[in-house]
């Protein structure tokens, strides 16, 4: 047996937790539903006691997107956001990491539309495209071409790898979300360019590019 | 929507995990996006535009999901769905009630969905058909409830499929008859809750219903101020369909001929 020093077995704690919440049925029951939040819980703990910041912040948005997507009511969304962007502002190694910045935005926007806040969530919405135009859109070299970002854990000593959009899947979702939340309005014609700007966008990256022309839809 | 952003994947230094594809994930995005799309132009009573969105949506789901292993339920019944809907939308009404009776329980708010529209197609058929209509509305209030009105939307829905439901508003006239302004108050909560979500299909219907129902005949002056707010939406929309139905109404109730640029 080989003996680990108390950083490497940190690590292989938040792997454990981290790949434990990424295998979840499709369709789960009660149990494992609660499971689930249990070990989201089990993470944020963890990454408190050992002040890694950036960890405890996806702890908030993987309990947030949970909640959403499960219907949890005990889950009080409203509250799990103001901490992470409280979190996000109050980090002393590394301010508002982009990555973690739009999840929560993307889920903020998604809360207001379900719970039918239709203004909040436009004015949500605004704030996400601000985002995507002046830091996702402009600056290429914060975003890595396979969609891999960093978590800084045990003090910035050690990183957390992490897969997640693409920067061109970033500007689908986003068009999608666009779409989705001007859906309701029947008198906003913009519905419908952002989804189908959702689409040309996705055909014009690879590996999907096709001969697909978009107007010939509308 | 939250499905999508939960297929984040994890892994360390040391190693990988299991991950989707970034081609499937691509591709989940465009079929969601074609699926959306779909909706809007329905919603918009865009017919061309629906079925040419909706075919592109079935061919490169063929294409690219038919052997898929991974089953993304909710696209399923998302799908169903429309399909249901655009089946109501021109006439093939039987099977409309096929997909819409294919939505499970477990699709949530889709299901619920699925159950009101369902019941809106049975409402115009035999007494059993009423029944049975009158029955998915009540299954649809109880879930509600039971979930602690945790979808609004849906709520919203409800109050107008019950408000159009109730034959009782025209069948009395009573002041003091609660049934009247039950279903009365209804629609005013639809009209005032879809202001607040920005649901402003859902509010051209309840306030074209509202006007139909309760002022046409009665009360000029309101009867244009409710056909106006539902009017003028349809018109910035280029919705024909809601135009023409709210057109017709106005026309037909006024007294002197309406002119809307």
């Amino acid at each position: 047996m080989v003996l680990m020093n108390s950083r490497e077995m940190l690590m292989w704690q938040y792997s454990f937790l981290l790949t434990r919440l990424q295998h979840m049925h499709p369709q789960p029951d009660v149990h494992e539903i609660t499971q689930h939040t249990n070990t989201v819980h089990s993470l944020r703990s963890l990454a408190q006691s050992n002040s890694d910041h950036e960890l405890v912040e996806l702890s908030y948005v993987l309990e947030i997107s949970h909640a959403l997507k499960f219907n949890i009511s005990a889950i009080r969304v409203d509250n799990l956001l103001s901490l992470a962007s409280d979190l996000s502002s109050r980090n002393p190694l590394r301010q508002h990491h982009i990555q973690l910045s739009l999840m929560r935005m993307l889920l903020h926007v998604l809360y207001l539309t379900k719970v039918g806040q239709g203004h909040a969530a436009l004015a949500k919405l605004k704030e996400h495209h601000q985002l995507m135009d002046s830091e996702v859109g402009s600056n290429m070299r914060i975003w890595d071409k396979e969609g891999k970002f960093d978590l800084l854990v045990c003090n910035g000593e050690r990183k957390l790898y992490f897969e997640w959009f693409t920067q061109s899947e970033a500007f689908v979702f986003g068009y999608l979300l666009s779409g989705a939340v001007y859906f309701p309005d029947s008198s906003a014609e913009k519905t419908l360019n952002f989804f189908m700007e959702g689409v040309r966008v996705a055909d014009c990256t690879p590996p999907l590019r096709t001969e697909i022309n978009v107007s010939d839809i509308t | 929507m939250s499905a999508i952003l939960h297929k984040e994947t994890y892994d360390t230094e040391s190693w990988l995990s299991e991950v989707v594809t970034r081609r499937d994930r691509l591709c989940r995005l465009k079929r969601y996006s074609l699926l959306y799309g779909s909706f809007a132009a329905l919603l918009r009573s865009q017919w061309e535009v629906a079925i040419k969105a909706t075919t592109q949506l079935t061919d490169f789901n063929n294409a690219y999901f038919a052997k898929s292993t991974s089953h993304d339920t909710a696209f399923t019944y998302l799908y169903h769905l429309l399909l249901a809907i655009q089946n109501h939308y021109t006439g093939h009404l039987d099977v409309a009630l096929q997909y819409y009776s294919g939505i499970p329980v477990q699709a949530g708010e889709i299901y619920l969905l699925a159950l009101l529209n369902k019941s809106l197609i049975l409402r115009g058929g035999s007494q059993q058909d009423q029944t049975t209509a009158m029955k998915l509305i009540d299954e649809v209030e109880r879930r509600l409830v039971a979930s602690q009105h945790q979808y609004p939307q849906i709520r919203n829905a409800w109050c107008l499929v019950r408000g159009i439901t109730s034959h009782e508003v025209l069948l009395s006239k009573s002041p003091l008859n609660v049934e009247i302004i039950n279903f009365r108050e209804l629609l005013n909560r639809v009209i005032q809750y879809t202001a607040e979500h920005l649901n402003i299909q859902l509010r051209t219907l309840a306030l074209t219903i509202t006007m139909a129902r309760f002022f046409v005949n009665s009360s000029t002056e309101h009867a244009e101020r409710l056909g106006l707010m539902a009017y003028v939406p349809a018109q910035k929309s280029r919705d024909q369909l809601w135009q023409l139905v709210n057109g017709n109404l106005l026309a037909g109730s006024l007294p002197i001929p309406l002119r809307i640029r």
